[in-house]
């Protein structure tokens, strides 16, 4: 039978110091009696010191009782040592414990929670709020111990030195433990309104930060600023009276530990001097008194971060009470597979305030057929699919899958047969293929160890389907070939690249330049037709040139250096004169030789430097302008010509530099050559052995359409796709176009082949052609193997579709196929045709 | 101001020279800032396209414009399954400044009928740019009712007279 297991929010704190740290924590122990009782063996040898060994004059005692002292304080330090690095491993896998139980939480949490929650404040509690309950996790038990211990063994120590002194210098703590949490319940009061502020303040950064586009739309900074201060300082105030009252009970507890010492000394120095008291006890006495202050502090510091930790700990785990509102794993294993069949009865969905987004809705649909939902934005549309898909809990009516209630399914039988399409889908950071993988993976491999992907075949269908194909073979096009993977593709490469010449040439000249050793390549920068060739070592990057003397000398010798410097200069200020009023943003980058991240850079030096002739530069600044010379590629960056004698000088530089490389470092370079793979370029380039003269969406589709062929032809395509499925789409897939991650959304729920698709307007931002490409796929492939419910954003898709059901606030007013529906003349005839 | 892009000593005969004085002569562009038109001279791009190729489909969503150079091109629509042609655009006509503004579905199919250059800017640039200078966006708007209420008013004077039909469905500028 299935433990129950109690919710993370309801732990307690102290339970994640003991939950799988038991052997560490009796390791703790055992370590700790041995600290403690080697702390008390020097104050002993103190007053042996002093009493025999001293007093008698024995030279040899001495020596022993120093041995046995400085054994005892080796011991006691390395125990401490022992005791802080037990500590902190039992903190850190409290605190991952807590972080991984709290995060398996969250992601199970109701949508709704997410609604209302700003990322900033999830990340605040995991990040921050958290790691203070986890440091107290690591002392919760070594501390409290050690130090106690230490205060007993020392108080004890005291006692049978001197019983009456004992209890006077002990008096004080009785004191001192009553006026403490007094003033520790103030300081925990300011924590609890810390921790509230700072969910504040963390959830003001996130709204500011996501909503950055339409603050500087709007120019709002100053509105922003005032709001965010209005925080900061609220936050201020509070943490100076928190910290106040957290250095009121340091300052009181000093104040009282320190007139211990005070009362020995007036009423040991009384018995001393009366002789009831032994001088060697007295040194022993106050020593061992002395020594109660540190335990007492680290006692007291304990307590201030129980309290500090138990505040952060409670506020964290009521914010994310709450259940999930599905069950994860069916109850039992029943192995049920679903055929697809639907029956919405009575369905209806209110919201928290009231909201009543569906109303009374019902339907039913066979197996394998497809409805597409149709009617204006809000009549509960989106709703209606997120209820079917358990994204949201339907609070009345019924929704059955194959005559189970929805709602009472468990996550995992959702996802092994709904598959849902949202029309802002996320793409997360990683690999095309990790994507497209991703419910599938989600589907095969959820509660277990990732099994072996499926066949690359069956991944290329998917994205054929979804017309991503492609766009993937692109990205392998557009790849550097990895050759310790791919070295075998080479000679095939070379065998399409002649090919290439021979079929698409003539014909393609218009968009590529080919790369040809007599002729300047105005799409290449001025370094590449310089070098004509690619270093075997390393990479020829125009800024690790302008810094390697050899080509240095080479530049000066060939009469280039000082036209490129000046070239440079004539860029960086054309392109700080029309680039200064714009925003940092990388798409006003992509035809500018200045790097975005170096701009703020030439901005302000050009600020302080108006013309060439007055300008004297620096070596750092020369090698700059040099970088700037060497990157500049005339096709691309279009605001300085490349004059007709420079063109003429760099082409003769191509031919000095190819003699200079054969003499200085033969064997380094490999120049271009028809029959040699270039293995610094793209796959692209080295099979148009060029390079493409525009980056227009028409001039690519149709290179790739062309190159296609002569990949079938020497069997290459599927390698291509292979390397283009590693291409990075980068942190919410921002190196794809809009386009391309809808089609890579509806790839990835496909490639699980769901019994029931879901698809919320899951075309709307794809182009026409796509559109028609998906919808074929749908109403051919999917027609009696998948149940199909799709919220239509054009009324010219949902022909094909088996019914048509139009939605009119929380309701479907109509339901049926598409022209028995227009004949009728009602709701869908006035969407179509217009209202009369 | 800075006057170093009125007589260009860096760049005599560059091309974003030249795509300054062509978007300085449309009209689209023209009532804006030299510092405004110089960031969209230099954020677009020439292109050309050969005979038959086509610039933008029907139904498609477009999101770039167009100004020809050379060459020309021609404009159909679907009629009844047929492509029927509708007019021809040639050198120094500026197409798609509607694009720019925001989301449109094209209603024809634009096709180069001989040989075409052209200078294209897409509309997530325009956008971009035009967020640097949002007190711009007036004017933009303008320039754009201005163009509609011209075109329309010319279709009246030119073929008032000839479709009773057609002029009865107008009225763009109402809209």
């Amino acid at each position: 039978m299935a433990e129950k297991k109690t919710p993370v929010y309801e732990k307690s704190m102290t339970s994640w110091a003991l939950a799988s740290n038991g052997k560490l924590q009796a390791l703790l122990f055992g370590v700790i009696m041995i600290a403690v009782a080697a702390r008390v063996v020097p104050l002993e040898m103190q007053k042996r010191i002093v009493n025999e060994a001293i007093k008698f004059r024995q030279i040899d005692l001495l020596a022993y009782y120093c041995g046995i002292y400085l054994s005892a304080i080796i011991v006691s330090n390395i125990m401490k040592y022992l005791i802080n690095v037990l500590q902190a491993v039992i903190s850190e896998r409290a605190l991952k414990n807590m972080r991984m139980a709290l995060f398996e939480h969250i992601l199970v949490l109701p949508l709704i929670f997410f609604r209302k929650s700003q990322p900033g404040t999830v990340v605040s509690f995991l990040l921050t709020e958290l790691s203070t309950a986890g440091n107290f996790a690591g002392m919760a038990l070594a501390t409290p111990l050690v130090n106690v211990l230490t205060l007993l063994a020392f108080a004890g120590y005291l006692f049978w030195l001197n019983p009456l002194l004992a209890a006077i210098s002990l008096s004080i703590y009785p004191l001192v433990l009553i006026l403490v949490p007094l003033v520790q319940r103030g300081a925990n009061i300011q924590n609890k309104r810390r921790v509230d502020v700072s969910r504040e303040y963390s959830g003001k950064i996130s709204e500011a930060v996501s909503g950055i586009q339409e603050i500087q739309a709007n120019g709002a900074f100053t509105i922003e600023n005032r709001k965010y201060t209005a925080i900061v300082i609220k936050l201020q105030r509070i943490r100076i009276v928190w910290n106040m009252f957290m250095n009121g009970v340091k300052s009181l507890n000093n104040l009282f530990s320190s007139i211990g010492p005070l009362l020995i000394f007036i009423i040991g120095g009384y018995l001393t001097m009366r002789g009831r008291l032994e001088l060697g006890a007295l040194v022993a006495f106050l020593s061992a008194q002395e020594k109660l202050y540190d335990p007492w502090k680290e006692l007291i510091d304990y307590y201030q971060v129980y309290q500090d930790a138990a505040v952060r700990y409670r506020r964290t785990m009521e914010y994310f009470r709450g259940a999930p509102e599905f069950q994860l794993l069916p109850l039992e294993q029943s192995g049920q597979t679903f055929a697809g069949r639907l029956t919405v009865d009575r369905l209806s969905f209110t919201t928290d305030d009231g909201m009543r987004l569906l109303d009374d809705v019902s339907f039913e649909l066979n197996p394998g057929e497809h409805l597409a939902l149709v009617g204006f934005s809000g009549s509960g549309k989106s709703t209606l699919v997120q209820c079917l898909g358990q994204l949201f809990k339907y609070t009345g009516g019924h929704a059955r899958l194959d005559g189970r209630e929805i709602a009472d399914l468990s996550k995992k039988e959702i996802i092994d047969h709904i598959g849902i399409i949202s029309q802002a889908p996320f793409i997360f950071d990683g690999t095309i293929q990790d994507n497209l993988l991703y419910s599938w993976a989600a589907k095969e491999n959820g509660q277990g160890p990732p099994g072996p992907p499926p066949h690359l075949d069956q991944m290329a269908a998917v994205l054929q389907q979804v017309g991503l194909f492609t766009d993937v073979l692109n990205f392998g096009l557009n790849a550097v070939l990895d050759t310790d993977k791919y070295g075998s593709m080479v000679p095939l490469l070379i065998r399409t690249r002649h090919n290439f010449q021979k079929d698409f040439g003539e014909n393609l000249a218009q968009h590529v330049e080919f790369f040809s050793e007599d002729h300047y390549l105005y799409y290449s920068s001025v370094a590449e037709n310089l070098i004509f060739g690619a270093s075997r070592i390393w990479r020829l990057d125009p800024a690790a040139l302008a810094a390697d003397p050899l080509f240095i000398s080479f530049l000066e010798r060939a009469g280039l250096l000082q036209p490129l410097i000046s070239l440079g200069f004539d860029l960086a200020k054309q392109t700080v004169d029309i680039l200064g009023d714009f925003p940092l943003e990388a798409v006003f980058f992509e035809q500018s030789p200045i790097l975005m991240e170096e701009f703020s850079t030439y901005k302000d030096w050009f600020g302080s430097v108006k013309e060439w002739s007055s300008a004297r530069f620096s070596e750092a600044e020369r090698r700059r302008l040099l970088t700037l010379g060497l990157r500049f590629c005339p096709g691309k960056h279009k605001m300085v010509a490349l004059s007709t004698a420079l063109q003429t000088r760099i082409l003769e530089g191509r031919q000095q530099f190819r003699h200079l490389a054969d003499k200085k470092r033969p064997d380094e370079f490999i120049f271009y050559r028809l029959s040699t793979y270039i293995f610094s370029e793209s796959i692209l380039s080295n099979i148009l052995y060029g390079k493409l003269k525009s980056s227009a969406p028409w001039v690519r589709e149709k290179i790739g359409r062309n190159i296609i062929h002569l990949l079938i032809e020497e069997g290459l395509l599927e390698q291509m796709i292979e390397i283009g499925m590693q291409f990075m789409v980068g942190s919410k897939g921002e190196n794809l176009s809009g386009g391309q991650k809808q089609k890579l959304a509806v790839a990835r729920v496909l490639l699980k082949q769901p019994k029931v698709l879901l698809m919320d307007e899951a075309t709307a931002s794809l182009d026409n052609k796509s559109q028609a490409r998906i919808q074929n796929m749908i109403e051919t492939r999917l027609r009696g193997n998948t149940t199909v419910i799709s919220v239509a954003h054009r009324l010219d898709i949902v022909k094909g579709y088996d019914k048509i059901a139009v939605m009119k606030a929380g309701k479907i007013v109509e339901i049926g196929a598409y022209e028995e529906l227009l004949k009728k003349h009602g709701v869908l005839y006035e969407l179509v045709h217009g209202k009369k | 101001m800075n006057s170093s892009m009125e007589k260009n000593e860096l760049c005599g005969a560059c091309e974003f020279q030249e795509n300054l004085t062509v978007l300085r002569g449309i009209n689209f562009f023209s009532q804006m800032p030299l510092e405004m038109i110089k960031g969209f001279a230099y954020l677009c791009s020439r292109e050309s396209v050969k005979t038959g190729e086509t610039l933008f489909q029907e139904y498609e969503e477009m999101d770039r414009a167009f100004y020809i150079i050379k060459g020309t091109a021609a404009l159909f629509r679907n009629v009844h399954g047929k492509e029927k042609p509708l007019r021809e655009y040639g050198p120094g006509v500026f197409l798609g400044g509607l694009a720019l503004l925001g989301k449109l579905r094209q209603l024809y199919t634009l096709r180069a009928v001989s040989d075409l250059s052209f200078l294209m800017i897409t509309r997530d640039k325009f956008i971009l740019a035009m967020e640097r200078f949002p007190e711009l966006k007036p004017k933009v708007i303008q320039a754009m009712i201005d163009r509609i209420r011209v075109w329309e008013e010319r279709f009246l004077v030119e073929h008032g007279d000839e479709c009773e039909t057609c002029i009865g469905k107008l009225g763009a500028i109402l809209v």
